[in-house]
């Protein structure tokens, strides 16, 4: 299983920003950023300038515009980020359903989507499927956590998280990666850690 | 005058095949050079449903253009307003202008294309009440300074009684572009002189001109920019073949429109390119259209640093220095 980061809820775009190169930096496998009447697409837009390799997850509400132009936005954001879209769509399965053909190379309702996406398909969910995990900070109770998400078959969970990101990817995302994780060995690299690291 | 480079479509023709990711880095290294030779703002131009990808979402791309510089100006040259919900460009212009510290403009056209129309669902018979619907929307808003694209007079009164700049989109004749202006700033004045915040008495909006300019040395040079801007109308001949119904014979239009194209094309020295342009001397932006897919990338990364170095310098307004926006 593998965690993407939740920034809907981070008021503070410099904030989302910085969290956003930092969960590249350590590895965390997407951010997810959108609002109701922001559109998401132009913050993911520059965050893919700043970033390498997390994948850019954009929530898309379906009733503000066309099913087309919400899946040609997600195109370009594919391109620009050198295939790291993925879309999140807040709508009926009828629109969540058109976005997600166009993106896969269909032609819908004699539309084909140009330019196509930079991804062979880009994943595109429905809002009603995504449970966002609300992780505590508390490991004991976030390991619980985890370990039923990924062992209940989870591929990929967005989670929010209160504290560094340095902590989720250590001893979370690297425990969602799958059974057997060492404890041991996440705690014995924070005893070693010199202040500044983080 | 404000001089900007446009417009990039971020196409893959069966001219030029190329891969579209490489489009967008390509779009963002443009951006970079252009800002460090001096021009002043970088246009995008917005196309649906044609075979070559030609870019249906300026918003996202010219975010990205913004995040990768600091004093650069990008625009849409045009976003085709009737195409989209107004009140969601207002919201995505606004946030555009937070990001960049003010960086953004917003020109917006109306669209020729049917088959674009029936895409979203639209009627292209709509568009005009649709176009105007937007504008007064937008014109209330006011999240970015905004344009109208015009290829009309009609389409100049629209943008004028609103307060709004003319964006001259076509290869004109000066005796086209001086009747879009005239209508432009009487509609201004009889619309009681609509000023960026809704006052009155304010200054007349902008007008910003597109021109097919190629900065080169000899004939041999001049002949070969020539070349490419007459063909570059092919590509526009093949958005016309995708539009039926538009009342226009694309097919049989093409050589004059070539001929007409190559006419009103600024071509040579620095020197001849400015006194060329001083005589707009009603223009307070003037984009270079040479973004297209015909000439080599190297001959568009150097006629990016020539309009910066040598043409910038004669008729530019330093970057900063209170240029006039709408």
């Amino acid at each position: 299983m593998r965690l993407g980061l939740d920034l809907r809820g981070e008021p503070d775009a410099d904030r989302r920003r910085s969290l956003a190169m930092e969960a590249d930096r350590l590895g965390l496998w997407a951010v997810l950023v959108g609002r109701p009447g922001r559109p998401a697409v132009i913050e993911a837009a520059a965050l893919a300038t700043e970033t390498e390799h997390v994948h850019l997850g954009v929530w898309l509400d379906g009733g503000t515009a066309h099913p087309t132009t919400l899946a040609e936005e997600v195109a370009i954001l594919d391109h620009l980020s050198r295939r790291r879209a993925l879309a999140v769509v807040d709508g009926t399965a009828a629109v969540v359903g058109h976005v997600e053909r166009l993106l896969a190379g269909e032609i819908v309702d004699g539309v084909a989507l140009t330019p196509p996406p930079a991804q062979t398909r880009v994943t595109v969910w429905a809002a009603a499927d995504l449970e966002p995990v609300g992780l505590t900070g508390d490991l004991d109770r976030d390991r619980v956590t985890i370990d039923r998400l990924r062992d209940g078959g989870t591929t990929h969970a967005i989670v929010t998280w209160p504290g560094p990101l340095r902590v989720l990817a250590r001893h979370l995302a690297s425990r969602a990666a799958g059974p057997g994780f060492p404890d041991l060995v996440a705690e014995m690299a924070d005893t070693v850690d010199q202040p500044g690291d983080a | 005058m404000r001089i900007g480079v446009g417009l990039w479509c971020l196409q893959s023709t069966a001219t030029a095949p190329r891969s579209f990711t490489a489009a967008y880095r390509d779009l963002l290294d443009d951006a970079r050079l252009a800002e460090r030779v001096g021009i002043d703002s970088l246009w995008l131009s917005e196309h649906h449903r044609y075979y070559d990808g030609y870019c249906p979402a300026l918003l996202p791309a010219a975010s990205a253009a913004l995040a990768v510089t600091e004093r650069l100006r990008v625009g849409t040259g045009v976003l085709l307003l009737p195409l989209h919900r107004p009140e969601r460009v207002s919201a995505a212009a606004a946030e555009l202008t937070t990001r960049s510290g003010g960086r953004f403009e917003l020109g917006m056209g109306m669209g020729y294309r049917p088959i674009e129309f029936d895409g979203k669902g639209l009627s292209m018979t709509d568009r005009v009440r649709r176009m105007t619907a937007g504008l007064d929307e937008l014109a209330a808003d006011r999240p970015a300074p905004l344009w109208v694209g015009v290829t009309s007079e009609a389409a100049a009164r629209r943008a004028g009684r609103r307060g709004l700049g003319l964006f001259i989109s076509g290869a004109f004749s000066r005796e086209v572009v001086d009747s879009l202006i005239a209508a432009h700033r009487r509609a201004w004045i009889d619309g009681g002189r609509p000023g960026p915040g809704g006052d009155e008495g304010g200054r007349p909006p902008p007008v910003g001109l597109l021109r097919n300019l190629w900065l080169t040395d000899g004939d041999r040079e001049r002949r070969r920019a020539l070349d490419w801007v007459r063909s570059s109308y092919l590509v526009y001949a093949g958005l016309g073949w995708g539009a039926d119904d538009t009342g226009v014979d694309f097919t049989a239009a093409i050589e004059a429109s070539m001929d007409e194209v190559e006419a009103s094309a600024v071509v040579g020295s620095a020197e001849h390119v400015a006194d060329e342009l001083g005589r707009y001397d009603d223009v307070d932006l003037v984009v270079c259209r040479i973004a297209y897919d015909q000439p080599p990338r190297t001959a568009l990364v150097e006629v990016i640093e020539r309009i910066g170095t040598e043409l910038v310098p004669l008729v530019g307004d330093p970057i900063g220095a209170g240029a006039v926006t709408p």
